[in-house]
């Protein structure tokens, strides 16, 4: 009951002496510390990569993709498109050449290029991180 | 006149003139660094937020469809982010005790700040002012300083109409006490001296 007494009162008790605080002022520089950080965050968005294939254009190729990998899992023997068939027995009757039979790699190259591989793709790990950072 | 200049300034910033901001951030800082700094009681937090406040404003901008005043938008963002900076900093509130008011009270208050010099009565203003819990606190500060009406308080804090008003008063009522309980100490301290 009590709650509501001298709602007017209270009223003209808060106007009066609440608009007499004085307001709170910012530092002077604070547009223009303000203003760099803005223009850096804009710089920042100009740098930003975007995806070479957006989700959509991932989603138009998926899609079919999945579907023709069904077709073939799901279909029988026959072909849906009843293409004419090729045959490639004509590859058995030519004459074989092996350029590799004679050829020989010693350990130590095969380890040399190993370890080279490794190196190689080390590399993109520290190259991603590097670039991030320059862009972040 | 000033929601028309706001929307041109609005309009060069959409379309890619970042110093036009300069405008909007030099007209509405010191409402958005006051409504912080009442709700953090922190200078230092008040400013960071005042600087959170307007690159959100900045980003966002083009999700400023006018429907309401760029200034309420403003706020509104300056309002949630000083409540987020609160809840981060885990502030408590105290819990007070409050009795019935009376028209005597009242007007006894208002006499005693009415024989203290303006400045000094701002200043016990501000001191009890920041006693009132973070959100009694807002709401006051946006209905009697910036006197916002109450449908842009709504907008501003998504509280339900009831719901401010009884806010408002419990504020109201708790202030006065506050005040009371400040200045009555003076009072005798003044008379003692005399």
């Amino acid at each position: 009951m009590g709650e509501n007494k001298h709602i007017k009162e209270l009223d003209a008790f808060a106007k009066k002496y609440v608009k007499e605080i004085p307001s709170e002022k910012l530092s002077l520089d604070f547009t223009a510390s303000l203003m760099k950080k803005i223009a850096i965050e804009n710089n920042a968005k100009a740098f930003n990569v975007k995806p070479l294939i957006t989700k959509k254009g991932w989603m138009l190729i998926g899609a079919p993709t999945l579907a023709l990998i069904f077709i073939t899992f799901f279909t029988t023997e026959e072909s849906i498109l009843k293409l004419p068939k090729i045959e490639f027995n004509f590859l058995d009757k030519l004459p074989h050449i092996n350029l590799f039979d004679t050829l020989s790699v010693s350990n130590i190259t095969g380890y040399a290029v190993l370890f080279f591989g490794l190196l190689f793709f080390a590399q993109i790990i520290f190259l991603k991180k590097h670039f991030d950072k320059r862009f972040n | 006149m000033t929601n028309k200049t706001d929307q041109l300034y609005i309009t060069k910033v959409i379309n890619g003139d970042t110093n036009a901001f300069t405008y909007l951030v030099d007209n509405y800082k010191d409402m958005v660094f006051s409504l912080a700094y009442k709700m953090t009681k922190s200078r230092e937090a008040a400013e960071e937020i005042s600087q959170d406040t307007f690159i959100k404003a900045f980003k966002n901008l083009i999700k400023f469809k006018g429907d309401s005043k760029f200034s309420t938008w403003l706020y509104r963002i300056a309002y949630h982010t000083s409540l987020d900076r609160i809840k981060k900093d885990k502030k408590t509130n105290n819990t007070f005790q409050m009795n019935e008011i009376t028209l005597n009270q009242i007007q006894s208050v208002e006499n005693i700040l009415e024989g203290i010099e303006r400045k000094e009565r701002a200043k016990i203003m501000e001191s009890c002012l920041q006693k009132l819990s973070d959100d009694e606190r807002a709401i006051i500060w946006m209905f009697y300083y910036d006197e916002l009406s109450l449908k842009e308080i709504i907008e501003v804090t998504n509280l339900s109409e009831a719901n401010i008003k009884v806010k408002l008063h419990r504020a109201r009522k708790k202030l006065l006490t506050i005040v009371k309980e400040n200045v009555e100490p003076e009072l005798i301290n003044h008379y003692g001296r005399k």
